[in-house]
């Protein structure tokens, strides 16, 4: 009972996110259970989540240690952009489709962990604030993608590269079964082992952690690496979903992570939060956007619901810290 | 150069938010939401330059203090109170609009955006030389800038905030005042950025302005604006500007695709931010030696 009590006043943020993503499941299920509750509904909510889940944890990452990443979307994009070309190539050559599939997510992920290491070399060894360097590699990404595609869609994949971001495995969408394993991965590393628990300590305090006798450039270097195999990640899958792959593919996300992982109790400006709350966020974000779409609302006012619940959440947290003190 | 100066008027706004050490990423959606609120305001009641301007600094001084009540009252991250702000304008807007453009404004208004200063009598190649009512406004909004930052209470008040906010408090600065102003301010200049905006174009398009908040930090950056607040000048933004508007027409005049320029513009970004960076350590480098120096004599 003891511990249980604890743990309750521990994690008193996390359980008031789930109850708020029940009470928003069970709200909508309610106001269209003929529509919101049916396994057709339910499965499509786990296909458009995945991408944006990937994206967030990313994201969340960062911003435990105090960073941010502008960048993310167009990492992700200029990855699955050559990753493409690369496809391409190698179906014209008439290779092995399965060959073709596991070279491309291969390009893809290592051209995206790359990206990231650029972001990583500014930040952790040149010193730049991470706003300003995401800024920069966000413009420049942008730009070798749009040279490369001249704006357009490039396609042109081998039929079976459509499984993994549509395909369903067992009953559950695939890309779903993708972002299970990320969360449980990373979920394992930062909470669970030392390298993790430098992460917080640096977007508590640089100094401090630097004094104690951690490498903060190597873990900051790896921080923008691990966000870029993110990034390459939800590209593949954003690749696969779309079939195909454009500059602008999931530009919107970027300020959607920021908002499900701050929703999910990640302190902007670092050392506080979950991975498991980020999840919790995202979740929250696709009831919203796909129960109200279900209820005829305009997508447009799904924008405004989410900004205002984003602002009602730090206010109530606010509040709720005054009268803790 | 005529729609540089938009772009220039919305980073002196932005200039003062982030010399307080706070950003402000709601540029984009604030100045939109002006364009179509004088947009509908003359459709309904007449298009008088004066009162549309001062319709359109209101709309924007007015979002302007929400933004700062929210950072300086309820302690939400500038970044995540101005990106809350910024969605909800833009999804309202858009609502509102459904994506369509506003057309039709009063002449009154549009002919305002025509006016030129020390136009030549003579017309060279089918354009009249002179200096276009757009520029005299940047020019006004930066020099008006310029004296609040240097010779008012309020503007050397958002340095000592922006250099260290306890100490700015202990001289007897109300910091959540300060603010509340710079975001005020910052919402005035986004309202004029809208009315400028709307003189040039002569029509209202609610998404144009979608990703323009970048542009505007970077030219803001571009000028040697400290981030992290307490530095910066006037002076600095108009030369971040300038560099901008200047790469973007000469690679259009060089004739290279398009697409380089967002690739030029975030390199320039990334070695103007990483130069300075690099200065900064090596300087501080150097005063440790001095002291060193110092303390063995």
């Amino acid at each position: 009972m003891e511990t249980l009590k604890s743990n309750i006043q521990n994690n008193k943020q996390l359980y008031m996110l789930v109850i708020i993503f029940l009470a928003l499941f069970i709200l909508m299920s309610i106001l269209s259970p003929s529509k919101f509750l049916t396994s057709n509904n339910i499965s499509s909510m786990m296909f458009q989540m995945s991408e944006l889940g990937v994206l967030a944890i990313g994201m969340s990452i960062v911003i435990l240690t105090g960073g941010i990443n502008l960048a993310l979307s167009h990492s992700s994009m200029l990855a699955a952009i050559i990753g493409t070309l690369v496809m391409q190539a190698m179906v014209s050559a008439g290779m092995n489709p399965l060959l073709t599939i596991l070279a491309g997510i291969i390009v893809i992920i290592a051209v995206s962990l790359i990206l990231g290491a650029i972001n990583g070399f500014f930040i952790a060894y040149v010193g730049v604030l991470p706003i300003l360097v995401t800024l920069g590699t966000r413009s420049v990404f942008e730009g070798i993608g749009l040279n490369i595609t001249k704006g357009s869609a490039l396609g042109g994949y081998p039929p079976e590269f459509n499984f993994i971001g549509n395909g369903v495995f067992l009953g559950i969408p695939f890309p779903f079964l993708i972002y299970v394993a990320v969360i449980i991965v990373s979920t394992l590393l930062i909470q669970r082992t030392a390298w993790g628990m430098s992460v917080y300590m640096i977007g508590g305090n640089v100094k401090a952690t630097e004094l104690s006798g951690i490498n903060t450039k190597k873990v900051l270097m790896g921080v923008y690496i691990i966000c870029g195999i993110l990034c390459g990640i939800a590209g593949v899958i954003m690749a696969s979903r779309y079939s195909s792959a454009r500059t602008d593919y999931g530009s919107s996300y970027v300020m959607q992570a920021v908002t499900a992982a701050v929703l999910g109790g990640t302190d902007i400006n670092g050392g506080e939060g979950t991975i498991i709350g980020t999840v919790i966020g995202v979740a929250i974000l696709q009831v919203i956007s796909s129960g109200l779409n279900i209820l005829g609302v305009n997508r447009n006012f799904v924008d405004i619901i989410i900004g205002a619940i984003l602002i009602a959440v730090l206010t109530i947290r606010f509040f709720s810290n005054i009268n803790e003190r | 150069m005529k729609s540089n100066s938009v772009l220039g008027i919305a980073a002196l706004g932005t200039l003062l938010v982030i010399l307080t050490g706070n950003i402000d990423i709601s540029s984009s959606g604030q100045i939109a939401l002006v364009t179509v609120v004088i947009a509908k305001f003359m459709l309904a009641f007449g298009g008088n330059p004066f009162i549309v301007f001062i319709v359109g600094l209101a709309t924007g001084a007015l979002m302007g203090v929400v933004n700062g009540l929210l950072v300086a009252k309820l302690k939400i991250p500038s970044i995540i109170a101005t990106l809350a702000t910024n969605t909800i304008i833009n999804g309202a807007l858009r609502w509102y609009t459904n994506g369509a453009w506003i057309s039709g404004l009063p002449d009154e208004f549009t002919r305002v955006g025509d006016i030129m200063f020390f136009a030549s009598s003579e017309v060279e190649n089918g354009t009249i030389n002179g200096v276009p009512i757009q520029i005299l406004f940047m020019v006004i909004a930066a020099v008006i800038t310029f004296f609040v930052l240097r010779y008012t209470m309020f503007g050397r008040g958002i340095y000592a905030l922006g250099g260290n906010a306890d100490s700015a408090q202990r001289i007897g600065f109300n910091n959540d005042r300060l603010t509340v102003m710079a975001f005020t301010y910052a919402g005035l200049m986004y309202g004029l950025a809208g009315v400028v905006y709307t003189t040039i174009m002569k029509t209202v398009d609610s998404n144009a302005f979608i990703g323009f908040e970048m542009n505007v930090i970077g030219a803001v950056v571009l000028g040697g604006v400290s981030i992290s607040g307490g530095s910066g000048s006037v002076f600095g933004t108009m030369l971040g500007m300038l560099l901008l508007s200047i790469i973007k027409n000469g690679l259009v005049l060089t004739r290279i695709s398009t697409y380089w320029q967002s690739i030029v513009i975030g390199i320039i970004i990334l070695f103007a931010v990483s130069l300075d960076i690099i200065n900064i350590k090596r300087e501080e480098k150097r005063t440790i030696k001095v002291d060193i120096v110092k303390e063995e004599v």
